[in-house]
């Protein structure tokens, strides 16, 4: 029996898993959080450590994370994304795919679950070195004070909220990467929006744009904002709109 | 029992018709040459017998089912090869099998058995963008029969192959077709289907042209006798009121016939005329010339 969900779920997860750009989704944000992590420390080395009463994990760790974070992010998962529908664009594959005896819907629904799910794993490893890097920074300068704060239910939550902005982001440009086989448009139009919401961020209008989710990640760690807003809403259900949007074009796309 | 079998297939785009009614025989266990000059509607016919371009008529028979209602049971008895190989670029020769098992589960010894098949074992931890066209080539082969399909669609298949490789892909075709397997070969190397098709269909402008097997092909066009007798003059008066005769030199004679009885009429004239006869050759059209001769009368 080959038209399984396991088996085109496999052989997706096993094809889109050889892309370089899932290096990049996984390792680049860890990455960006321990040379932050490094330059704290480097900066209570070589400054001391100047006592503050202000929260380290909001004001140091998570400022700077989150900056990076913010814009960081959402262009790794557009890269991404476009990287795991160009392996069909590439060699004319949608032949192979099209070919194989697998019915396309549960070839789609492969793809989308593979991209959630990696998508999902990276902000998992990311919350875990974040974490790690702030008991790390305990560990070593207790003067600095993170021992000093229990901030793991905003953390926890901010990640949270920071996952499904990301989701709704990476469903938006599978939709727009199954649309344009050349990766300037959904790549060049994630960009955009990425810069525009950061303009329109205080406009009411701007929690219906999924974009807006990262700046607002920022937002959510310096305020504490823990509780699910209309944009958190409005990004889980962009991500089910987009997956139905994605799966017609997937179904319906000239396979010649 | 046929393999392929089309009803009046057509299928047109905006108001240009690619195909009209082409109702394609393929027996079970033949090897089914598919010709037609570059447009003739080649590539749409395989597309479309491979669920690649829809048909909402239900006009498509693979191996007695409707292509429409069993697409993937179909799909998993057929493997193809569409004008270029197509296979993961980033993926080495290995992983894009290995890829192909995880979905048909027939195990990593069958993906070595089928590199060794198209003589690509010793590349198969190259990446597949790395290997030459050839290569490119013996790997879309690879992949259109790693899962043992029943029937085989191939367009082009002997593209980008040195004479060497399309002598040892022609005897991989044979070899399959020995074990039972149906093969529906697009090419536009006349002379390799001249030499490993059984049967032969002709497809020009939208439309089947001829089909049939190779003989009845064959044996459609005129055949051309040479004769070597013994009073070359006395031959030609005699032939020229029965047949389509030509002087070639003193004693030789060129006759054109049709078919054997007509062979056996010359044979009996020449004789019933005491005319003694020292040799005879015969030249029967290729491929080639009968497939322009066809083209070349529908256009």
């Amino acid at each position: 029996m080959t038209n399984t969900f396991y088996k085109a779920f496999s052989s997706e997860q096993y094809k889109l898993s050889k892309n370089k750009e899932i290096f990049g989704i996984f390792l680049i944000p860890a990455f960006v959080i321990l040379a932050i992590t490094s330059y704290i420390a480097y900066d209570a080395i070589s400054s001391g450590v100047a006592e503050s009463s202000a929260n380290p994990w909001k004001y140091a760790l998570g400022r700077y994370v989150f900056m990076f974070f913010y814009l960081l992010y959402p262009v790794l998962v557009c890269l991404f994304v476009h990287a795991c529908c160009d392996v069909e664009y590439r060699n004319n594959n949608y032949k192979i795919l099209f070919t194989i005896p697998v019915s396309k819907s549960k070839i789609f629904f492969s793809k989308a679950l593979f991209i959630l799910i990696t998508v999902l794993l990276s902000i998992l490893l990311s919350y875990i070195v974040f974490l790690g890097s702030g008991y790390l920074l305990s560990a070593i300068f207790p003067d600095l004070g993170y021992q000093n704060y229990d901030y793991r239910e905003v953390i926890f939550y901010v990640f949270l909220k920071f996952y499904i902005t990301l989701s709704a982001i990476a469903m938006v440009q599978l939709a727009l990467s199954l649309i344009f086989k050349n990766f300037i448009y959904p790549i060049g139009f994630g960009m955009f929006m990425l810069l525009f919401t950061a303009m329109v961020k205080d406009k009411e209008f701007s929690d219906f744009l999924v974009y807006t989710g990262g700046y607002k990640s920022l937002e959510n760690f310096l305020n504490e904002n823990i509780p699910f807003e209309r944009l958190d809403y409005c990004n889980i259900a962009a991500v089910f709109i987009f997956v139905v949007v994605s799966f017609y074009l997937f179904v319906r796309r000239k396979r010649s | 029992m046929e393999s392929i079998r089309t009803q009046d297939l057509s299928y047109t785009i905006g108001s240009k018709t690619i195909l009209n009614n082409i109702s394609l025989n393929v027996p079970e266990g033949s090897i089914y040459g598919y010709l037609g000059r570059n447009g003739a509607g080649k590539s749409t016919t395989i597309k479309l017998l491979l669920g690649l371009l829809e048909e909402s008529n239900d006009k498509i028979f693979i191996q007695n089912k409707s292509l429409k209602q069993h697409r993937t049971e179909i799909l998993s008895s057929t493997g193809n090869l569409i004008e270029s190989p197509c296979f993961y670029t980033k993926l080495t020769v290995f992983e894009n099998l290995k890829y192909l098992d995880i979905i048909y589960g027939k195990g990593t010894k069958r993906i070595d058995e089928v590199l060794e098949l198209v003589d690509l074992h010793k590349e198969k931890k190259k990446k597949a963008s790395a290997l030459s066209m050839g290569m490119k080539q013996r790997l879309g082969i690879a992949m259109a029969i790693f899962h043992d399909p029943k029937l085989l669609i191939l367009d082009e298949p002997l593209n980008g192959l040195d004479p060497q490789g399309i002598f040892e892909m022609r005897k991989l075709f044979q070899n399959l077709n020995d074990q039972g397997k149906t093969i529906f070969l697009s090419s536009h190397i006349l002379s390799e289907l001249e030499k490993t098709a059984t049967h032969i269909g002709i497809i020009e402008g939208g439309k089947m042209v001829f089909q049939g097997t190779k003989n009845q092909l064959l044996s459609q066009v005129e055949r051309e006798i040479i004769l070597k007798v013994n009073n070359g003059e006395k031959a030609i008066s005699i032939l020229q009121k029965t047949f389509s005769a030509s002087q070639n030199e003193p004693n030789k004679i060129s006759v054109k016939i049709n078919d054997d009885p007509e062979f056996n009429l010359l044979l009996k004239t020449m004789i019933g005329n005491g005319i003694e006869i020292y040799d005879i050759e015969s030249q029967s059209a290729n491929l080639e010339q009968i497939f322009i001769n066809l083209i070349s009368k529908k256009s």
